[in-house]
């Protein structure tokens, strides 16, 4: 369980920035209007990551798939910047 | 078929659940005891405030014109004060204007009032900000404030983790208080009672005690993963009404605080000032931020820029008139600070607080009980030294933070240095606490510490009444009702710790054997070779 735990943990931390930045970026009046929510939500979505990961069926898989989801995130991301600046 | 199994599957589910609830719990309860009883006693911060300075009672309020005095003899004295000089007025502060301003010298905030313009030369007590400095680091100056960051998102993982083992009972268990033979049960329900109906409230304080806490960590980490290095640039415009223009470095007349209050309140006349923010007096490029609270609004706080060269204002964000930004930082503000309903939330929130700090209380009791071997008189080891840690830090917080208000009053009667005085008494008390809990049997740590800690808390309406004459027969007649107010609660209180001492005794008496409460001696080092033979 441990094993899996870390994995949201140490995966969950750049994910959450990611995620919730990423919903910043697809708001209509730009990011700087909602930087604050954005702190505020970031925490929980830290935690139910967290808290998900010891639902994987195994350590690999929880790794693997947080870190590909960092990085399907991290694309998208760059995406939304580029395309939406 | 597949349906059927989802119970055994949702039973490996809720082991997992209780297990990352006890370790988050064993991490963080203990910090957060502390956090949420120095919290509830920090939602009455003003009314603390007149109590713990007599001189700040009944005293006339000082007007603007005071306050321009003051800003002058600050500058002239403090160059440093210009880039930045805060203003507490007579509304936040109860009677004087207090001016900060950061020392670089120092590398220390310093304040000032008129009577004491070197405010360092003989200090006043600053048990408000003590106790807030407990509530928010532990009252550890360096890294307890990361600290109990990193609590808080472990209480967010105890609150998710607590609420999914909870669920499958919630709405069979939610308002059932099991009195009877089987005490763990009843502490059970009690603790998931309190969790179920508080859990708005601690999500709260999760979420906005993260954020408060590790606000630039967190900064940073959206700064270099999500924002390409450009938050930091925006911050000025999302939290504050400011320019943030460096100096011109040209002189200019400045607007005279009476006639900045008066622009601030033209431009919204419910809107009453407490504080204000002036950089670059003097300059050109000087500017204002009036902080304060707007009526009737649920987020109160909001701040109107004023230019203190033409006395424009620059940008109004407070209440039905500000972007996304401030109304989400006001509304975290008042839901943290309990800041938007006057007294009525400000007692609700101090019953929550001290719900919240029973919640991890009873939450270390059950870890100790469901480890309780109920056919054995001897105990586990681990259970016996967790019942002493619980013992002696939730105590010893309790009679720390009452020994830091005698310790106010005691400290201006015996002409000392009051807030160094302050802190000396409450840690002292702590860990005496902490080091009779591990010295004697828990049960009758708990006892003893409970009736000192009544004492103690007693002794905080008897040193003000004795020490400023200002006592609770003469206090509600003279409409002091703030400081008659922290002398009553103080007196409740400790008639709270002496009946729970009472009960702690009878337990001793006539409680359950075979138990970690029942013991007079810690259970001896088991030597795991000893019965192989």
């Amino acid at each position: 369980m441990w094993a899996r735990f870390s994995a949201g943990a140490v995966l969950g931390l750049p994910l959450a920035f990611l995620a919730t930045g990423l919903v910043s970026h697809l708001w209509v009046a730009g990011w700087d209007q909602v930087i604050v929510p954005v702190l505020l939500l970031f925490m929980p979505v830290w935690v139910g990551i967290m808290a998900g990961s010891v639902m994987f069926r195994s350590a690999r898989r929880a790794w693997l798939i947080l870190a590909g989801l960092n990085v399907l995130t991290m694309l998208l991301l760059w995406g939304a910047r580029h395309a939406l600046a | 078929m597949r349906w059927l199994k989802v119970p055994s599957v949702s039973a490996a589910t809720l082991r997992l659940y209780t297990t990352l609830h006890t370790w988050t719990g064993l991490f963080a309860g203990l910090a957060l005891f502390v956090a949420f009883y120095a919290g509830a006693i920090t939602v009455f911060q003003d009314d603390v405030a007149i109590w713990q300075n007599a001189a700040n009672r009944g005293s006339q309020m000082e007007t603007p014109a005071d306050g321009q005095r003051l800003i002058e003899k600050v500058i002239a004295a403090h160059p440093d004060a210009k880039a930045r000089l805060s203003l507490q007025l007579p509304e936040e502060t109860g009677a004087h204007y207090v001016a900060w301003w950061f020392d670089t010298a120092k590398n220390d905030w310093q304040n000032a009032t008129l009577a004491h313009l070197e405010g360092s030369a003989k200090p006043v007590s600053d048990l408000t900000i003590f106790i807030n400095a407990i509530h928010y680091s532990l009252g550890i100056p360096v890294g307890g404030i990361y600290f109990m960051g990193v609590v808080s998102v472990l209480y967010g993982l105890a609150l998710v983790s607590g609420l999914l083992i909870h669920l499958p009972r919630l709405s069979k268990d939610l308002l059932a208080l099991r009195a009877g033979k089987n005490l763990k049960r009843l502490w059970q329900d009690a603790h998931n009672l309190i969790g179920v109906v508080s859990l708005p409230f601690h999500m709260i304080f999760a979420i906005t005690g993260a954020a408060l806490c590790l606000y630039g960590t967190i900064l940073m980490g959206f700064n270099s993963l999500a924002y390409d290095g450009q938050l930091m640039g925006k911050m000025n415009n999302a939290l504050d009404v400011v320019s943030g223009a460096p100096a011109a470095g040209k002189a200019a007349a400045m607007l005279p605080l009476p006639e900045i209050l008066a622009r601030a309140k033209a431009q919204q006349p419910d809107f009453d000032a407490t504080a204000l923010s002036l950089f670059n007096y003097g300059d050109a490029n000087a500017e204002a931020a009036v902080h304060g609270n707007s009526e009737r609004s649920l987020a109160p706080y909001g701040n109107i820029g004023v230019h203190l060269v033409d006395g424009r204002i620059t940008n109004t964000q407070v209440a039905r008139e500000r972007d996304v930004n401030h109304a989400t930082m006001s509304g975290a503000y008042s839901l943290h600070f309990g800041s938007f309903g006057h007294y009525a939330v400000k007692w609700l929130y101090f019953v929550l607080g001290l719900m919240g700090a029973f919640l991890f209380y009873s939450g270390n009791l059950l870890w100790i009980e469901s480890r309780r071997k109920h056919r054995a008189a001897e105990q586990g080891r681990a259970p016996y030294h967790m019942a002493q840690a619980t013992v002696g830090v939730c105590l010893g917080t309790c009679m720390g933070v009452s020994g830091a208000f005698v310790a106010a009053q005691l400290g201006a009667a015996l002409g000392l240095d009051i807030p160094v005085f302050e802190r000396l008494v409450c840690y002292s008390l702590f860990f005496a606490a902490l080091a009779i809990s591990f010295w004697l049997p828990p049960i009758v740590a708990a006892t003893r510490l409970l009736m000192a800690t009544a004492i103690v808390t007693w002794c905080v309406p008897l040193a003000n009444g004795v020490i400023t004459g200002d006592q609770m027969l003469l206090t509600p007649w003279r409409g002091q009702w703030q400081v008659f107010g922290v002398d009553a609660v103080a007196t409740l209180l400790g008639c709270a710790f002496m009946y729970l001492a009472y009960l702690v005794r009878q337990r001793q008496r006539n409680g359950q054997a075979n138990s970690v409460w029942a013991m007079q001696a810690a259970p001896p080092r088991r030597v795991v070779a000893a019965n192989t033979a």
